[in-house]
């Protein structure tokens, strides 16, 4: 599944942002066109892919976010949103109107949401509206960027607006000439053990969770995995990538910790298949024989059996030699 | 060649005095769909009937009624989307053709979502329009190389079609045959049952001397020999439209707009050669 | 096969630049009588040959200004002095279609006509009408006559011949042809008297003209059928196909030109250009004309060339020395190459094989069986 950033304007500005850099990059204003969403429509159908994603920035601020989605379920195309909730009352409403009775299955939101202790008062009001309307068909997401997080707030909101039992953690990783907040290498055991720390109030609420890309598997010791492959509902992977970002001026790139690397028109490619090898060779380039992030990563036999793919890219990338 | 077919608004006079013939009938409104289908269909053929609206696609009432009925709309505009939206399962369960004008720069984006929707749709240049030759362009390229299956675009789907025969007498292809105003296969009767070779003629009086009962004598007729005569004009006089590579196409009918560009060259060279490059030929 | 050069006029309507017919100004229409007899000639020679067939080619001057009683009278005598042999008569006519009619296109049908070879010329004033060669007036009546042939499913080529005013634009006058017909052919203009309006092209600039339209051409070839790109590349790359009698070799014994007094010669050419007579067909059979002793000259010209000026020349297979006329208006004898194999060569080495990435070797004819056969294929209409 690739994803489609319709804008790249913010509603809010967290400290381990990892598209920031890359929307600081560009020009805020851009947006993504009509036609160009017609077009990305017509290489992922073609190349029998039947499910977006679309994110920003905040995809609710284009003007056609509710007509884009519409427009793309016609075509018969699963739709995933990541938004961070935070949306004016107009366009709550237009959106509430035209998509809230949308089966959960055609049409899935991904809330992101930082903890309301270490956001504004009001910000956390906007969510919440979100969350009252959207429930059925949102899951929640959770950046990780220092060791010391929570989720028990988390697993709150999901039982007071019955939200669909699942969070969603990403890893905030390093971006290459950036200055962003993410997780050190050497956070990684202690924040393991936080998270197994979750594991029975996650497991009494039936709340599952998925990781995303750049967690790796030694940091776990075997009971916890066997802990994870249980919260994770059997789809436990430690991977990178590519994830395949398209932006609104049809560039793409990788990944956005990538994203200042080689960054390709999406013209210059025929097929998504086309696309995700191409940045799955870049990765392999970018990593050469480190494979990854710890040392012992080179001779490590999960690695050779493709169960841990050694950590974030990002991590490994020496930034002097890509900057373009 | 077969007989021509006839273009007409309602009247149940002028469709009541024929047999077997197939019809295109031209109306303003919805008002009598069905009952102009049942009514030409009694002695005739319906090959489609023609609404022309001035307004936005969104703004209609489309009926469940109309699926047996082949409709031809013209419209201002798509209007707004949302309303739209909330019509496209029905709008794809009749059999309907969406005609834009593309004065409006805004029809070529709303062609683009119709089409890749799967609703078949068509774009109307008007009289003497000066033409933005690249969004046009942007729009054959689209229907032409778009990477996944959408509806047909008129006039391209019939140019396209047409230009892949090898016809050596009809080695041209004249795309208004689309829009029912092509003088080999259309003939117009007005209400007080004039006859004419085109909308045009219609619209300036210029009416066949023929009567009713003797429409498809009309190829024998002075003014059928001016149209034919008019496209080998270019060429008597060495006209630029006589050596250019999109004449079959376009039979200079833009010629009126290369004072101020060659846009058209560039359009309808490309149109005309989609044959090799669709064929894939060297 | 014979093909017959029949030219019963050599009045005509236009007044073309280029035309060595027309210079002439004869105004002689060849008379009932005469025709009787060539048919008579021609019913003696298919009954002595029942493998022969015959090509009969109606060239002018104007032929339709023979009007359609003439042609009524070829129907009627033709009946007549050949009851058993008319169906291996096959009818082929060149007109300028200035007066094409109805009624002439009613009795070329009965003649068993059924395509037409023509010429025009995008330049203006190149073909004309009147001392000025007006050519509005003759365009316009020439596209009635198109006109005509389409409403009648006739199907007809072109020949464009190439001179100095069209080399500036080569594509403009591909493309003017290609919109108007789907078969034409593109002809080095000649001069074998003076060239008065400084029309003559070099045999580079003939080569250079059709390099800027082959690649077009190429990409076309399924919807044009252009001479002489499509026998060169039907012949190099698909190895089959026909090459125009100037570049077959075999013209020795296959064509016969009849002029409006019964003066034959051997081709269309020689005839406009008054060289090699073979006597009048009032004094001799056609089987005696077709076998003229100055024919086995021509034939041996084959054998002559490959061994001396042609020798060695890879290009022999698709040139085979060229046309013995162009030779003999230099040489004053027809032993001897045509200095008009230069186009051809520089065509071929500098458009044909880059673009195609292919290399000729045809120094023989042998491996190319295919390459003997000659030459105006019937069902392609451009007759030279
Ligand atoms: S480099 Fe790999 S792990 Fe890191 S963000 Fe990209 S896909 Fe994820
Ligand atoms: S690949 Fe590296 S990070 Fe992954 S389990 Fe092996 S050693 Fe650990
Ligand atoms: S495209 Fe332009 S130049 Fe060509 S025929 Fe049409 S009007 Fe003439
Ligand atoms: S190209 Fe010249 S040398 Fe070669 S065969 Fe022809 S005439 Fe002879």
């Amino acid at each position: 599944m690739a994803n489609v950033l319709l804008t790249e304007k913010c509603v809010r500005s967290c400290p381990y942002c990892f598209a920031k850099e890359y929307m600081t990059n560009s020009s805020v204003e851009e947006i993504l066109k009509w036609e160009d969403l017609i077009y990305i429509a017509d290489l992922f159908e073609s190349s029998n892919e039947k499910h977006i994603s679309l994110l920003g920035g905040e995809p609710s601020l284009h003007p056609n976010f509710t007509e884009f989605i519409l427009y793309l379920l016609k075509r018969n195309f699963h739709v995933n949103v990541f938004t961070s909730g935070i949306m004016s009352e107009k366009i709550l409403l237009k959106a509430k109107e035209n998509l809230r009775t949308i089966d959960p299955e055609q049409l899935s939101f991904v809330c992101n949401i930082n903890n309301p202790k270490d956001s504004l008062k009001n910000e956390f009001q906007k969510v919440k509206k979100f969350l009252k309307v959207f429930n059925k068909q949102t899951s929640t997401s959770f950046n990780i960027y220092k060791s010391d997080f929570d989720l028990n707030f988390l697993i709150d909101i999901i039982k007071e607006y019955q939200l669909k039992p699942h969070i969603r953690l990403g890893l905030a990783h390093p971006i290459p000439g950036a200055n962003n907040f993410f997780l050190k290498i050497n956070e990684f055991k202690v924040f393991a053990k936080r998270l197994m720390s979750f594991f029975n109030n996650l497991e009494n609420n039936e709340i599952s969770i998925g990781l995303d890309c750049g967690f790796v598997m030694c940091i776990f010791s075997d009971t916890q995995l066997g802990k994870l492959f249980k919260l994770t509902n059997n789809r436990l992977g430690f991977s990178c990538g590519p994830a395949i970002d398209f932006g609104p001026d049809m560039s793409v790139w990788s990944c956005f910790p990538l994203s200042n690397i080689h960054k390709k028109s999406i013209y210059d490619f025929n097929s998504l298949k086309e696309i995700y090898d191409f940045y799955f060779n870049m990765n392999k380039e970018i990593r050469g024989d480190k494979i990854g992030i710890l040392k012992k990563c080179s001779s490590c036999s999960f690695n050779k059996r493709n169960l841990c793919a050694g950590g974030c890219t990002a991590h490994l990338v020496d930034i002097k030699n890509f900057i373009v | 060649m077969d007989k021509y077919i006839i273009v007409s608004p309602y009247s149940t006079t002028v469709i009541d005095k024929f047999r077997e013939r197939q019809f295109v009938i031209l109306v303003n409104d919805f008002d009598n769909i069905n009952e102009i289908l049942e009514c030409v269909n009694r002695n005739n053929f319906l090959v489609s009937i023609q609404v022309n609206l001035n307004s936005s696609l969104s703004s209609i009432d489309f009926n469940e009624k109309w699926d047996n009925v082949p409709l031809r709309i013209v419209v201002s505009d798509l209007g707004d989307y949302l309303t739209f939206h909330k019509k496209i399962d029905l709008i794809r369960k009749l059999n309907i053709l969406f005609y834009f004008p593309i004065n409006k720069i805004d029809n070529f984006l709303n062609i683009q979502i119709l089409s890749s929707l799967g609703i078949n749709c068509g774009f109307i240049i008007s009289d003497g329009q000066l033409l933005d030759w690249g969004k046009l362009s942007e729009l054959l390229y689209y229907y032409m190389y778009s990477k996944s299956k959408h509806s047909i675009i008129e006039p391209f789907d019939y140019i396209i079609q047409n230009n892949n025969k090898n016809d050596i007498f009809n080695n041209f292809v004249d795309y208004n045959n689309v829009y029912f105003n092509d003088p080999d296969y259309y003939i117009h009767i007005d209400s007080e049952q004039n006859i004419s070779l085109s909308f045009e003629n219609s619209k300036r009086n210029i009416f066949l001397d023929i009567g009713i009962d003797n429409i498809d004598s009309a190829k024998e007729t002075k003014q059928y020999k001016n149209i034919i005569e008019d496209r080998h004009k270019h060429f008597i006089i060495n006209h630029p439209c006589s050596y250019c590579p999109g004449w079959r196409i376009c039979l200079g009918k833009f010629s009126y707009c290369l004072r101020s560009s060659n846009g058209c060259i560039e359009f309808f060279t490309e149109l005309f050669n989609s044959k090799y490059i669709l064929n894939n030929i060297l | 096969m014979t093909t017959i050069i029949f030219k019963a006029i050599e009045k005509c309507i236009a007044n073309c630049v280029y035309c060595e017919v027309i210079k002439r100004k004869q105004n002689i229409v060849m008379s009932y009588e005469l025709l009787e007899i060539i048919f008579d000639r021609i019913n003696e020679f298919l009954e002595a040959n029942p493998q022969e067939n015959i090509d009969f080619t109606w060239h002018g001057g104007e032929i339709t200004m023979l009007g359609v009683d003439y042609f009524n009278k070829v129907l009627e005598i033709q009946e007549k002095c050949c009851k058993n042999t008319k169906i291996r008569i096959k009818h082929l006519a060149q007109s300028n279609l200035l007066k094409i009619s109805q009624e002439i296109i009613d009795v070329f049908n009965k003649l068993g006509i059924t395509s037409i070879g023509s010429s025009y010329d995008p330049i203006s004033n190149i073909r004309g009408l009147g001392k000025n060669r007006n050519s509005l007036k003759y365009n316009t009546l020439f596209f009635h006559g198109i006109e005509l042939l389409n409403k009648n499913k006739i199907p007809f080529g072109i020949i464009n011949v190439v001179h100095k005013k069209q080399l500036e634009n080569p594509l403009s006058i591909y493309y003017f042809l290609s919109n108007m017909v789907d078969n034409f052919a593109f002809n080095k203009v000649y001069f074998f008297s003076e060239d008065r309006y400084g029309l003559n092209v070099t045999q580079e600039e003939y080569a250079d003209f059709l390099g800027a339209i082959f690649p077009i051409w190429l990409k076309q070839r399924d919807r044009y059928h252009v001479r002489p790109f499509e026998s060169f590349y039907d012949i190099i790359i698909k190895n089959k196909g026909d090459l125009v009698c100037e570049n077959a070799g075999l013209c020795a014994y296959r064509w016969l030109y009849i002029g409006p007094e019964g003066n034959t010669s051997h081709c269309g050419r020689s005839g406009d250009n008054e060289m090699l007579s073979y006597g009048n067909i009032k004094k001799r059979k056609l089987n005696d004309i077709l076998h003229d002793t100055q024919r086995s000259q021509i034939e041996k010209r084959q054998d002559v060339l490959i061994s001396t000026e042609c020798k060695g020349c890879r290009f022999w297979g698709l040139c085979h020395g060229g046309c013995m006329i162009d030779a003999y208006d230099i040489h004053h004898d027809f032993i001897h190459k045509s200095p008009n194999c230069e186009w051809l060569k520089i065509f071929i080495e500098k458009y044909f094989e880059p673009i195609l990435n292919v290399k000729l070797d045809l120094t023989s004819d042998k491996e190319y069986t295919n390459l003997m056969r000659c030459t105006t294929n019937k069902n392609k209409i451009i007759c030279e």
